[in-house]
């Protein structure tokens, strides 16, 4: 682990700051690295490299500062625990091993896309052999093997293949970063099947994910403007009045 | 296929667009003393968007002087002075604008492909000046874009399997000559914005396409123009790439000058979704518009 030589450079914030500001600061930074953001990017381990300098650097200012003044908070991690959503961005470096596996197995959980049984779609339509065939390719793709799962998909016979391996094939393609013929599948998916709420969640939950982008660039100016402070007196006196006193005593 | 990838201007900082503006002059500037005067006619925003990149990658920083050029003789422009990043950049766009030209003439007829080879012709020189210095390059991006003429002749269904063959392309350009985490890196924003470029192009053109008959693969997915539930599939589809690109992007930093991040920044939440509507939909940002930045 590498810290560097300036923990408030690495932060982002001055020496100056208080620790509301360095705290927030260091929410905001854990926010945007975050193993899950990079769940299923090449990149895993570089944000992770960037995450434990982070949070080197945030506990090498709080514990200068817990030295310099009694009032400050020593542990912030473990407060910080207590709201539970961001357990991971706080976690110590020095965690013991049930710990590390634990987060593992939490870990792997979440990557599961969908429930094991594979008995979400309508069974009758299949063969015997297509369906085991796609709890098989539901498996592999939970586990992440998403070649094998390529070929498993080719292997189906013509016949089976119906709103499921349609629906399949866009899970592939998800994986693979493969957008638009992903979001093409579980329409079609959805459209064969349209009583199946798998296809429909899957079908929207790339659209929720689209309208999550963009808030990253700030292009409205914050503030009040002299308009609003005019009309917040005008306001305050009204209320003023209404209570039989009186803040701007000319109006 | 260029100029998908350029920054809104009008929500830029007056000193981040002069930076902006200053790179895109340096770029110019380097195209001349590298691949020889004729090969700056094919700037495009695409390369500006690289050398930004690649600036905050290798951490150099180009001083900014103020020169004339042929175009503005009689103000001195702001231009950032040659190096390394802008050099580079300026060989690669001779190479990947060379290739593509030889590519069209393979893939047309009839004049598209008389004038496919005119432009062939005239960037001939550049490339071969450029082929000079960087040779693996030429021929990792002749190789791929072959590959890429492929599997669009195969004409399999399917948009984002050529988008990802022209992200090789990209993450090739993105990543050459860089030490091995920063390569990784690069090798990733370049293949998410090759793949984008791509998508966005092929929606670029597919109204042209269609009366032509050539081949488009977003018309082979959909069967003919898209309708508005379709399109809008499509822009979910490309807002989703973007936000992966954006996760590549928060690994950057910051780099020695703020405005480099500030303009990648307004690139991808800005420009880029600006893009998208305007391929989808025809909305503002006309391609004529930003020819005199």
């Amino acid at each position: 682990m590498t810290v560097s030589n300036n923990p408030y450079r690495t932060l982002g914030v001055s020496p100056t700051d208080d620790d509301e500001t360095i705290k927030r600061a260091y929410r905001e930074l854990a926010r945007k690295y975050h193993p899950d953001r990079y769940r299923d990017s090449d990149l895993a381990d570089l944000a992770g490299e960037k995450m434990s300098e982070i949070n080197a650097a945030y506990e090498e200012i709080m514990r200068q500062r817990g030295d310099a003044s009694a009032f400050t908070d020593r542990q912030p991690r473990r407060e910080n625990r207590a709201d539970g959503s961001r357990d991971n961005a706080w976690r110590d470096e020095r965690e013991t091993r049930e710990e590390r596996e634990d987060r593992r197995r939490h870990k792997n959980e979440r990557r599961q896309e969908f429930d094991d049984t594979g008995a979400a779609y309508n069974a009758q339509n299949y063969s015997a052999e297509a369906r085991s065939k796609f709890t098989l390719i539901r498996n592999c793709i939970n586990s992440g093997n998403i070649s094998e799962a390529e070929r498993l998909l080719d292997e189906v016979d013509t016949a089976d293949r119906g709103a499921e391996w349609v629906f399949l094939t866009g899970c592939v393609q998800l994986r693979k970063g493969f957008y638009v013929d992903a979001q093409r599948s579980f329409e079609e998916a959805y459209r064969m099947e349209p009583t199946n709420n798998e296809y429909w969640t899957f079908k929207e939950r790339m659209h929720d994910r689209a309208k999550g982008f963009g808030g990253g660039y700030e292009t409205r100016q914050g503030g009040c403007s002299t308009c609003d402070v005019c009309t917040s007196l005008i306001c305050a006196d009204c209320c003023c009045e209404c209570m039989g006193g009186d803040l701007i005593p000319c109006c | 296929m260029f100029g998908y990838v350029k920054v809104r201007r009008e929500e830029l900082r007056v000193r981040e667009y002069e930076y902006y503006r200053a790179c895109y002059c340096g770029l110019c500037r380097s195209m001349g003393k590298c691949t020889g005067q004729c090969s700056r006619l094919a700037i495009s925003y695409d390369f500006v968007f690289l050398c930004h990149v690649r600036l905050l990658l290798t951490g150099e920083t180009p001083a900014v002087g103020r020169r004339r050029c042929p175009v503005h003789l009689i103000h001195r422009r702001a231009m950032m002075e040659r190096c390394d990043t802008l050099d580079y950049a300026a060989r690669a766009a001779a190479v990947l604008n060379y290739e593509k030209c030889r590519d069209d003439v393979a893939d047309s007829r009839g004049f598209a492909r008389l004038s496919a080879r005119f432009r062939q012709w005239f960037l001939a020189p550049a490339y071969r000046r450029a082929r000079r210095v960087l040779p693996e390059l030429c021929d990792s991006v002749r190789q791929k874009l072959a590959a890429l003429s492929e599997c669009e002749r195969a004409g399999r269904p399917g948009v984002d399997g050529p988008a990802a063959l022209f992200g090789a392309i990209l993450a090739d350009i993105f990543a050459y000559g860089l030490p091995e985490e920063k390569a990784r890196l690069a090798r990733d924003i370049g293949q998410k914005t090759g793949r984008f470029i791509y998508i966005a192009d092929a929606i670029d053109d597919m109204t042209e396409d269609l009366k032509s008959g050539n081949f488009n693969p977003v018309l082979g997915l959909f069967g003919g123009l898209p309708d508005e539930e379709q399109k809008k599939g499509l822009q979910d589809a490309l807002l989703v790439g973007l936000s992966d690109l954006e996760a590549a992007f928060d690994l950057l930093g910051t780099g020695a000058d703020p405005a480099t991040a500030a303009v990648l920044k307004n690139i991808l939440y800005l420009g880029m979704p600006a893009t998208v509507r305007r391929v989808l939909y025809g909305e503002g940002c006309r391609k004529e518009d930003d020819r005199e930045q």
